[in-house]
């Protein structure tokens, strides 16, 4: 297969950041009480790493090793303070759930991790398509775990009614304990269809 | 030392371009965003004092503690109400709400500006079942089911505003 298609791919099931790395803990468990916040958290964390991906493949020979992770940082810390901006500016109420996890996004591994283990070693494309693929990967992940503890939760999906005004709603999971439980049932159904697509490819 | 330089450079450089960037952004961002927060005060003022027609800033009453702002509700120039932005302190952090109160010291709306209250919970503060239980002179308010801690933040600070707010109306 085409090499930029593998890096792409690899981030949406293989090693997807939340369900496999298990990584970026915080904004995972901390956001998706619905999923309208975790798709604005996912596309927000894949801005920044689709353009800091961008400035790190470029710049990676100019960077000497010993201060490259304060490098890193500080292009990281750039983007995530631009996505805060814009969102002020022009998406004020999402901004103001997600208001106080913006700036966190500075500090998810997943994002340094990318930069030190991809982007500082490989070409532009296959930077930007890793980038692409952890950050869509991350993004589906939100909004699936979102989507089910906003159901269970509220009884509504992306804000609209599914069930009736008869669904008193389960408080566990419109709280962060509702997080841990979900996550830990989206880990266990990937490993049944990786076990699945393993047995019947023997 | 020819290595620290190069180091302390490559750091600097790349600093001083993504201050410049970054300062770039903001003064272009910045003008809508406070346009943002204006119009989102301008609303609430004229949700919590609705017949008002016009509003200042009280900068002539000094704060007492736990008021960030007061406003003037002004109809054809004269005061006909206070809005005034509280603090109370919530499950989550600080709720910050703007209650409005006309000369005979009741409520005429009320409107949670800001919170970091659990969704579904405490958030539920927010909610018009909650809030109009306050307009005019209450004399019980019903806490939310389950949000005992948020519920009552609220309704604490609110009496406490109402008999303690030293206000005057010509």
């Amino acid at each position: 297969m085409f090499q930029p298609t593998k890096d792409f791919l690899k981030g949406l099931w293989k090693q997807n950041p939340a369900f496999r790395l298990i990584l970026g803990m915080c904004p995972t468990l901390a956001v998706t009480n619905m999923a309208v916040n975790g798709l604005a958290m996912g596309l927000a964390t894949l801005f920044v790493l689709v353009a800091s991906g961008i400035i790190i493949s470029i710049i990676k020979g100019l960077i000497p090793s010993k201060v490259r992770i304060p490098c890193y940082i500080v292009i990281i810390a750039s983007f995530v303070t631009l996505a805060d901006y814009f969102l002020a500016a022009f998406y004020t109420d999402i901004h103001k759930v997600l208001g106080l996890y913006i700036p966190l996004i500075v500090v998810n591994c997943i994002i340094l991790g990318r930069m030190e283990a991809f982007a500082s070693k490989n070409p532009l494309l296959n930077s930007i398509a890793d980038a692409f693929g952890m950050g869509l990967g991350f993004t589906w992940a939100l909004v699936l775990l979102g989507s089910v503890r906003e159901l269970l939760g509220f009884g509504t999906l992306f804000g609209a009614t599914l069930l009736g005004s008869w669904y008193p709603g389960m408080l566990v999971m419109k709280l962060p304990t509702g997080a841990f439980i979900t996550l830990g049932l989206m880990i266990a159904l990937m490993n049944i269809i990786n076990e699945k697509v393993r047995s019947t490819a023997q | 030392m020819n290595e620290t330089i190069r180091l302390t450079l490559t750091l600097t450089i790349i600093c001083i371009l993504s201050a410049v960037a970054l300062s770039f952004v903001y003064e272009n961002m910045n003008p809508i965003i406070e346009e943002n927060k204006a119009i989102r005060l301008k609303a609430a003022l004229k949700e919590v004092i609705p017949l008002a027609d016009n509003f200042e800033e009280a900068k002539e009453i000094s704060n007492p503690e736990g008021i960030i702002y007061i406003f003037k509700g002004l109809k054809d120039n004269r005061i006909i109400g206070y809005a005034i932005l509280s603090e109370a302190l919530g499950y989550g952090g600080d709720i910050k709400i703007l209650t409005g109160i006309n000369k005979d010291r009741e409520i005429t709306g009320i409107k949670i500006m800001e919170h970091l209250e659990t969704p579904g919970l405490g958030a539920r503060i927010e909610e018009e079942e909650f809030l109009d239980q306050f307009i005019g002179k209450p004399e019980k308010i019903d806490a939310i089911t389950g949000a005992t801690i948020s519920s009552t933040a609220v309704i604490d600070t609110v009496e406490e505003l109402i008999s303690s707010i030293n206000i005057e109306f010509n």
